[in-house]
């Protein structure tokens, strides 16, 4: 059944096309801090963690072969996110129903007491803004001034305030104003255009 | 104090867009500083509130791409200060880790993707044992118990110097464990980290030995599916090697089937047919045989990347840098031989463990005779193959092209020069040429076949030679037949004979047409054929004068008739 020759579900034969390697990797890069996060989130160590992140990875590579080509352009990208998402959240919830897979039983309680596992689909939601702006941040950052990016980075991420940055960086007040709106536009459009490309 | 009019949507956008940068009025900026609603309608045509409010949540690690972090499993460092209370029961000694059964459970010893292994004492039958637990996410789901069960049982028939005896399989606490004995000694993936890779002779034995043992699981029908230096234990004299792990990937792996998931363990190893889904066979472990032997002798893994899914990627599409290449110690013999292992079509490989136990095990005792100088074992790789046959279309396009050029720059007479040298008679035509080559040509034309039909009668030569090849490897895999006769012997000649009455009518049909350096040629590819058969006296032939086709087929027809 899958073993098909024309099986283009496996996304190691589509990997082999260069494109799908390229969507590979962005997915990689934006879900891997995701799942390390929640994986630390949910009280694993660093260790655990990244076994973790590679069985999820794993098996995230492994639904793929579950994929049919709907014959739209893209829709492998937000179906590969849809998969994830619930792979990564149901795992989470598996881990904390066996007693006895976390062996350390403070982790244990860590899992068990203090995360509820309704809010994971809301926190996986907002992680996952998290790192499309992680992921635009980084391409965007050496594509500005570096003033203009730290008068948007100091005041809208770290919130210092406009009159002190404006100050340290040598600039108006209101060439700040206008930095940062700048740098958000950028970011808004570069996101917009990725969240676009994956969903037509 | 703010007398500036408010901005208006134009100037917004004007304001984000960065190519206007310079000349954005003093008079905006300053009316930006005074006026709260502007600034407002600025940052709203940036992006709504809700993007300002989520990039806040950002820190300066986030500028960092956190890839390239290694992905492949570590040692398990510190699974020693785990908990196995729920495992096992409480012990008898406050020195011991707990209780199953009739065992002692004294220490964690290993930790893998697919169990934990502690090393225990038998209080019936008073001996130390090695006792592996199937891993608890592995063992909380039913099809999978059964099947770790079934296939540790399986694996427990395979009786093998190579292979992990298995004392027992029993469970305890709705968990199954297997028994084994404990082998002092450590694994390869562990030598090779302390001690780097093997000499080759070493390497050479101990690959013999791990094809001896598959080909023992092969003929009960048991596939290995994780070969890799880590699952491969090399005992404290350093003569033998004892696979272990047999058939316990398949419970893990069959488990994806199932449902939940698949613990990747390492995948520098798998085949490209197991890293695609697809069906695999005992060819599979060949591959992963290929790619220990590479690790061994190298030091490294065939196919390197910083994260699992780029490994597999490679394995399905790259070809591994042959191992030669990475250390020039590695003789040529060897580096094929693991090429070989490494194809990526199964069918390009040996085509059993049988057959690679042979020829490594040849290849010892040749690498032990040192003195002997004739070279006996040779492997011819695909690659080379390839290489030929492409060289062989290319000569035979250029013996068919050049004679009818020829022929034509002399019979249209564009050689029109002074009359030849004083000594040579002067041809008709008037060209220098035409005398030497016209006679030739005209019979060489006569029997040339067209360029197509030359390359389909080279494909199916090609063809043939697999085939032949194949029931060579068909016949030495056969559990009845005699197990190992890599060699044409006189008494199995009758399965090449069609291939040889196929070299015939192809030197009939083809080598009359073609000029004399493709002639050399397709004799230097006869040897080659005669080679791959492992033909000793056809080498020997070959590095004292040059060989021609008929001796070697009349050689051929000596010793298979």
């Amino acid at each position: 059944m899958n073993n098909a020759p024309d099986t283009r579900a496996s996304l190691l034969i589509r990997l082999q096309r260069h494109d799908d390697v390229e969507a590979w990797s962005e997915f990689v890069e934006i879900y891997q801090p995701l799942i390390l996060r929640m994986a630390e989130r949910g009280g694993l160590q660093e260790a655990d963690a990244t076994e973790v992140l590679q069985e999820v990875l794993t098996r995230v590579a492994r639904a793929v072969s579950t994929w049919k080509d709907s014959g739209n352009k893209g829709s492998f990208r937000s179906w590969l996110s849809q998969v994830t998402k619930n792979l990564v959240i149901q795992f989470f919830r598996d881990r904390r129903r066996w007693p006895q897979t976390s062996a350390d039983s403070n982790v244990r309680r860590i899992i068990e007491g203090q995360v509820d596992a309704r809010d994971d689909d809301q926190w996986f939601d907002l992680e996952l803004q998290r790192q499309y702006f992680a992921w635009a941040a980084r391409r965007l950052k050496d594509r500005f001034e570096s003033t203009t990016w730290a008068a948007f980075w100091r005041t809208a991420v770290d919130n210092e305030p406009v009159e002190q940055v404006a100050q340290q960086l040598g600039l108006t007040r209101g060439a700040v104003y206008i930095a940062r709106s700048r740098v958000m536009n950028q970011l808004r459009r570069t996101i917009e255009k990725k969240i676009q490309q994956e969903e037509s | 104090m703010n007398t500036q009019p408010h901005i208006d949507r134009k100037q917004v956008a004007l304001l984000l867009d960065e190519a206007a940068s310079k000349s954005i009025p003093q008079h905006v900026t300053e009316h930006l500083e005074e006026c709260p609603q502007c600034r407002e309608q600025l940052e709203q045509a940036a992006a709504d509130p809700s993007w300002w409010s989520c990039v806040e949540n950002l820190s300066d690690d986030d500028l960092h791409s956190t890839l390239g972090s290694p992905l492949v499993d570590g040692p398990h460092a510190d699974c020693a200060r785990r908990d196995f209370s729920d495992l096992l029961d409480s012990p008898s000694h406050p020195e011991l880790l707990g209780q199953l059964n009739q065992f002692e459970i004294e220490r964690l010893i290993g930790q893998g993707g697919m169990g934990v292994v502690f090393k225990g004492f038998d209080r019936e039958l008073h001996r130390t044992v090695a006792i592996k637990l199937m891993s608890p996410h592995l063992a909380h789901n039913a099809t999978a118990r059964k099947r770790f069960e079934r296939e540790a049982r399986a694996a427990a028939a395979v009786v093998h110097p190579n292979v992990i005896p298995i004392y027992g399989v029993s469970h305890a606490k709705n968990q199954p464990f297997i028994v084994m004995p404990l082998i002092s000694g450590k694994s390869l993936q562990a030598h090779v980290e302390q001690h780097g890779p093997f000499e080759t002779k070493d390497v050479v034995r101990i690959g013999m030995q791990i094809a001896a043992g598959l080909s023992a699981a092969h003929q009960q029908g048991l596939i290995h599916r994780d070969i890799k230096p880590a699952n491969i234990l090399l005992e404290q004299d350093v003569s033998r090697v004892v696979i272990t792990d047999f058939g316990l990937a398949r419970a893990a792996d069959e488990l994806a089937m199932t449902q939940t998931g698949w613990l990747a363990g390492t995948p520098h190893y798998m085949s490209p047919e197991q890293a695609r889904g697809a069906a695999i066979d005992t060819r599979s472990d060949l591959f992963s045989l290929g790619g220990v032997l590479y690790f061994i002798a190298t030091g490294r893994e065939p196919f390197r990347a910083d994260k699992p899914v780029a490994v597999l990627h490679k394995i399905c599409s790259e070809s591994a840098q042959p191992a030669r290449q990475v250390n020039s110690d590695i003789p040529q013999t060897l580096s094929d031989i693991i090429e070989r292992l490494l194809e990526k079509n199964p069918a390009d490989r040996f085509h059993s463990a049988a057959r690679a136990q042979k020829l490594l095990e040849d290849y010892l005792a040749e690498l032990q005779q040192p003195n002997r100088n004739q070279k006996l074992i040779r492997v011819v790789t695909r690659r080379q193959i390839r290489r030929r046959w492409q060289i062989a279309r290319y000569i035979a396009l250029v013996a068919a092209l050049v004679p009818i050029m020829l022929w034509g720059q002399s019979y249209i007479g564009l050689g029109k020069k002074p009359a030849a040298p004083s000594g040579s008679s002067p041809s008709a035509l008037g060209s220098p040429v035409a005398p030497l080559v016209q006679p030739t040509i005209s019979s060489k034309l006569s029997g040339l076949l067209p360029p197509d039909q030359f390359n389909s009668q080279l494909d199916e030569l090609e063809r043939e030679i697999e085939a032949a090849e194949r029931a060579l490897d068909l016949k030495d895999a056969a559990p009845n037949g005699p197990p190992s006769t890599p060699r044409i012997s006189p008494k199995d000649g009758s399965n090449h004979s069609p291939w040889i009455e196929r070299i015939r009518s192809w030197e009939k049909n083809l080598v009359p047409g073609l000029v004399s350096t493709s002639q050399q040629f397709f004799q230097s590819c006869a040897y080659e054929i005669s080679r791959y058969f492992s033909y000793p006296r056809c080498e020997a032939k070959q590095n004292h004068a040059p060989c021609d086709l008929s001796s070697v087929i009349s050689d051929f027809q000596s010793l298979t008739h």
